[in-house]
């Protein structure tokens, strides 16, 4: 714990940095509420058009579920230290960071920690709300140990969120155009990751290719365990390969930064 | 006018000569936007496999709207994306003064600070889209079409430029006003579907507050033979005449508020 108290100061210098941008905060998540009534009305229209009342194993108020889930999870999830990373990396303030005895890696989880505290209070508490009224309005019920499950699941999901967004962030180092490569990578783990559409939806091959990605394991497994659609021992594998993400992950991320470290040259100071 | 342009031609030069230096640089923005805008048409690929149609909306139709949708949104943001940069930037740091020492229009200034070829992602997508399901959907365009189709992007784009304008030019009373336009931009999402599938309120919003429903479905609509010719060309050039009209006025009256932030 001693070791780790020291890492808790940047965890708070985020959350009082965010704090002092509350407008424009809540502007940006007015904006996203706005994509998601779009997606509302969306699925609304393709359910009336579809002449089966359930789409992939999934009804309308599920879907609906999903969808609102799904978007929750993502902001819980997201790390938000590529930002950082690219900055001091670019105006070299990163050399201050290695000379003194403080773990970037660590330092970086719990600054992505700040993000996930401010995102708690402001989005998760109403967001996980809706979704429960919403559950308990449709079924008449709420499953406890459903959302046990989902909470332990989303709890990995930031683990192999942050692992990935900081691996990728660390390429900084070597390619100048980052806002380009963000691109590319959000396109692919918009619909890898279920937060687009659920992954049933995409055919038979696709869903086989994306059990070779991590980006599954962090928005579309812990919504289906919330929405029960899985059991029994499928439950414990989605459980097993999201540990095991995390563990390929960290290994991954600390390989390309002990690389990077043994060739860094700063210019300047 | 005639300075204008060979102010913005030196300036195209300048930046062409950069873009050579960061090749890599450019062909990664170009994928990047052209991916996010497939992930799009990937999601409406899954949706009609399992349906017919989407309320009387052909998967091409779908398909021909959302491309007409992204031509001017590229086209918008190939040149005027510096004003994101303002709406964080600009005022904030007190950087607006220099524009305002210059005897040149200050929103010109600022609007050549960059030149965006990420957009150009959109523009190929959008076109893509538009030749491919226009083929499937046996669409064959005459002169009246041809025209039609350069008034309307040429009205579309001014209409995202003036919503943009407007909303970065409310950094001028409240310094970032970056959520503003991100805003705005999120309701784009709701032109690039027909607007039958939304109810009353959000319909009158995009047609008559922030007219995003005149950026891509009245115009694609009124190509696929399913809108009229009034609501798809004449209301879409009208309705960018005012939208530009009203958002540079608020950006004149941002100027005149506008009040040094530096030292």
């Amino acid at each position: 714990m001693k070791r780790i108290k020291p890492y808790f100061t940047f965890t708070s210098n985020v959350l009082k940095t965010i704090l002092s941008y509350k407008a424009n905060v809540i502007g940006f998540y007015l904006g996203d509420m706005m994509i998601l009534l779009v997606t509302y009305y969306l699925w609304k229209a393709i359910f009336t058009s579809s002449p089966e009342a359930i789409l992939k194993g999934f009804d309308f108020n599920e879907m609906i579920i999903y969808v609102i889930l799904s978007f929750v999870t993502s902001v819980m999830v997201n790390a938000e230290v590529s930002g950082t990373i690219n900055r001091e990396v670019k105006d070299g303030s990163i050399a201050m960071n290695l000379i003194r005895p403080i773990n970037y890696e660590k330092r970086m989880f719990f600054e992505g920690l700040g993000n996930v505290i401010y995102n708690l209070v402001l989005i998760f508490i109403v967001g996980f709300g809706a979704v429960l009224f919403l559950s308990v309005k449709y079924t008449g019920s709420i499953n406890v140990l459903n959302i046990v499950l989902y909470m332990f699941s989303t709890a990995l999901g930031f683990v192999i969120n942050f692992y990935y967004s900081y691996a990728l962030s660390l390429l900084t180092f070597k390619i100048t155009n980052m806002w380009g490569l963000y691109q590319i990578m959000n396109a692919i783990t918009q619909l890898l990751s279920g937060a687009l559409i659920p992954i049933v939806f995409f055919p038979n091959w696709a869903q086989t290719l994306f059990n070779f990605f991590p980006f599954k394991s962090i928005i579309y497994t812990p919504c289906m365990l919330y929405l029960g659609k899985l059991s029994g021992l499928d439950i414990i594998y989605a459980l097993g390969i999201q540990v095991l993400w995390v563990v390929i992950l960290i290994a991954l991320s600390r390989f390309i930064w002990k690389d990077l470290i043994k060739n860094l040259t700063i210019l300047g100071g | 006018m005639k300075r204008y342009i060979k102010l913005y031609k030196r300036f195209l030069q300048q930046y062409i000569k950069s873009l050579m230096e960061y090749r890599v640089d450019f062909v990664l923005g170009l994928i990047g936007f052209i991916l996010v805008q497939m992930a799009g048409v990937v999601f409406i690929q899954l949706i009609f496999n399992s349906i017919p149609s989407l309320q009387g909306w052909s998967f091409y139709e779908i398909l021909f709207i959302y491309g007409i949708a992204q031509i001017p949104r590229g086209i918008d943001h190939v040149f005027t994306d510096y004003l994101w940069i303002f709406s964080w930037k600009t005022i904030a740091k007190g950087e607006f003064d220099r524009y305002l020492l210059r005897p040149i229009n200050p929103l010109f200034q600022v609007i050549s600070e960059s030149f965006q070829p990420d957009g150009f992602g959109e523009i190929i997508i959008g076109t893509v889209l538009v030749i491919y399901s226009s083929f499937h959907l046996g669409i064959s365009f005459g002169i009246i079409q041809i025209l039609s189709f350069i008034v309307i992007m040429i009205s579309a784009t001014i209409i995202y430029t003036s919503i943009k304008l407007a909303t970065t030019s409310i950094a001028f009373w409240v310094k970032f006003s970056q959520s503003y336009i991100f805003m705005a931009y999120s309701i784009s999402g709701f032109a690039k579907y027909p607007i039958g599938i939304f109810p009353k309120g959000v319909k009158i919003v995009l047609i008559g507050i922030i007219p995003f429903a005149f950026t891509g479905y009245y115009p694609g609509a009124y190509l696929l033979g399913r809108e009229s010719f009034f609501m798809g060309v004449v209301m879409t050039a009208i309705i960018s005449i005012i939208a530009f009209i009203v958002a540079y006025n608020i950006w004149l009256k941002g100027i005149k508020v506008y009040e040094s932030a530096g030292n």
